[in-house]
């Protein structure tokens, strides 16, 4: 019985801990990884749109659908890997940035999402299915950042 | 005879302090923001950055957004670590003569200044796909993954290199404001940045005279440009110079200069005035 509480504690504060680990140490093993998945997409949006503590996903997509980035009924296979169409679609839209013709009258696609960020300089060229690695992810991140300043992106 | 030993051991380890005082150091003299932290030995143990923290060989510094670092090298060279930005120092060699500094930056933005007045400077910042290396001279450096890299001329001697291909621009003497992305886009100067030439240039000590004049144009016209230099051009006009006696010797100039400037695929306009 004592043996299974000490359990239950360890386990308790071990998530504590992994729900309070720091952002930016996130996103210094996000700028390691080869290539990037769509919770940490997902979790790096979050954090461009305020969120400090984005430890815990189901609350990073709550937090998505409340901001309208994520539709109420979206699902997500968090383990995927991301694209850069992916990603433009979640910047796009926490961009609040107004859809093209092709984009109204086809819906909201990876593409379109991707040519029109491309336009405005935040993603790199080089087509929106490339898988991105994180040091890309990070840098999209930064560039929709500028973007959202009115810094002239290169 | 016990006391001489005590006074002894007392000012050995002063002489110890004081020489351990002198070692120049890298340090942490400015946090702005709160979400920066610092490994200060590559050990992978994360702390928060404050002022005055030394970081030592593989140290590296992380930050968040609207966060900057400002870390001194030595009083040799000093790096401002923009938001969203992991950068780790390398190998470092300090000697009385400059240093020799190998730093790394797998994505973000650093601006980096060193002091001329140090002979052998070696300053590198390297991307996972560039290098940027600056003696004697400042430059901003960005690395927003794999495809955009570019290094921004502010001044001095900076050079960037491709690290697949080997290829290596210099930008000695460029206009400042100029930059080379990792792909060889040259990004023509801002005429914003025109105008500091103009003002960065020493007063003549009487008036202008038409060869002076000719000199200045001729001063001012970029030939640091990168590649290729024919396809810019700028054409600088000075109407009526004058200059008026200050009374302590020095000169003050009046008057207007005004040119257009050309670049690969911008035009701006200068008009500058004292």
């Amino acid at each position: 019985m004592k043996i299974k509480m000490v359990c239950m504690m360890i386990l308790f504060f071990s998530c504590c801990i992994l729900l309070n680990a720091s952002t930016v140490q996130y996103l210094n093993k996000i700028a390691d990884q080869k290539y990037v998945s769509k919770g940490d997409c997902l979790k790096c949006v979050a954090y461009f749109l305020g969120k400090r503590k984005v430890g815990n996903i189901s609350n990073v997509i709550r937090f998505l659908k409340k901001k309208k980035v994520l539709r109420r009924n979206a699902k997500v296979n968090i383990e995927g890997h991301a694209n850069r169409g992916y990603l433009s679609q979640l910047l796009v839209r926490a961009l609040e940035l107004k859809w093209g013709m092709w984009s109204s009258l086809l819906g909201n696609r990876y593409r379109t999402a991707y040519r029109q960020l491309l336009k405005y300089k935040i993603m790199p060229s080089g087509g929106w299915r490339y898988m991105m690695d994180g040091t890309e992810l990070i840098g999209s991140i930064t560039r929709a950042n500028q973007f959202k300043q009115g810094v002239r992106l290169w | 005879m016990v006391k001489k030993i005590v006074l002894l051991l007392l000012v050995f380890c002063l002489a110890i302090n004081f020489s351990w005082g002198e070692t120049p150091k890298i340090r942490i003299i400015g946090v702005k923001g709160d979400e920066a932290e610092v490994d200060l030995n590559g050990s992978g143990e994360f702390e928060d950055a404050e002022k005055g923290m030394i970081l030592g060989t593989n140290g590296k510094v992380i930050t968040g957004f609207g966060t900057q670092v400002k870390i001194d090298f030595a009083k040799r060279g000093l790096v401002t670590v923009k938001e969203l930005t992991n950068y780790s120092v390398g190998e470092f060699l300090i000697t009385d003569e400059g240093i020799t500094a190998h730093t790394n930056m797998k994505v973000g933005e650093v601006n980096v200044k060193v002091d001329r007045k140090y002979k052998a400077i070696d300053f590198t910042v390297s991307s996972p796909t560039c290098t940027a290396s600056v003696r004697g001279s400042s430059m901003d450096f960005a690395a927003h993954g794999p495809k955009k890299n570019r290094a921004v001329y502010r001044a001095g001697k900076i050079s960037f290199r491709r690290k697949k291909s080997g290829k290596e621009f210099k930008l000695d003497g460029s206009v400042p404001g100029s930059s080379i992305s990792n792909f060889g886009e040259w990004e023509p100067v801002n005429p914003v940045y025109i105008e500091k030439i103009f003002q960065v240039l020493p007063p003549p000590p009487d008036g202008w005279t038409p060869e002076e004049q000719q000199q200045l144009i001729t001063t001012v016209t970029p030939t640091g440009y990168l590649p290729p230099q024919d396809i810019h051009t700028l054409d600088t006009r000075i109407d009526t110079v004058q200059s008026i006696n200050v009374g302590d010797g020095s000169v003050r100039l009046e008057g207007n200069i005004s040119g257009s400037y050309t670049g690969l695929d911008d035009t701006g306009t200068v008009h500058v005035s004292w």
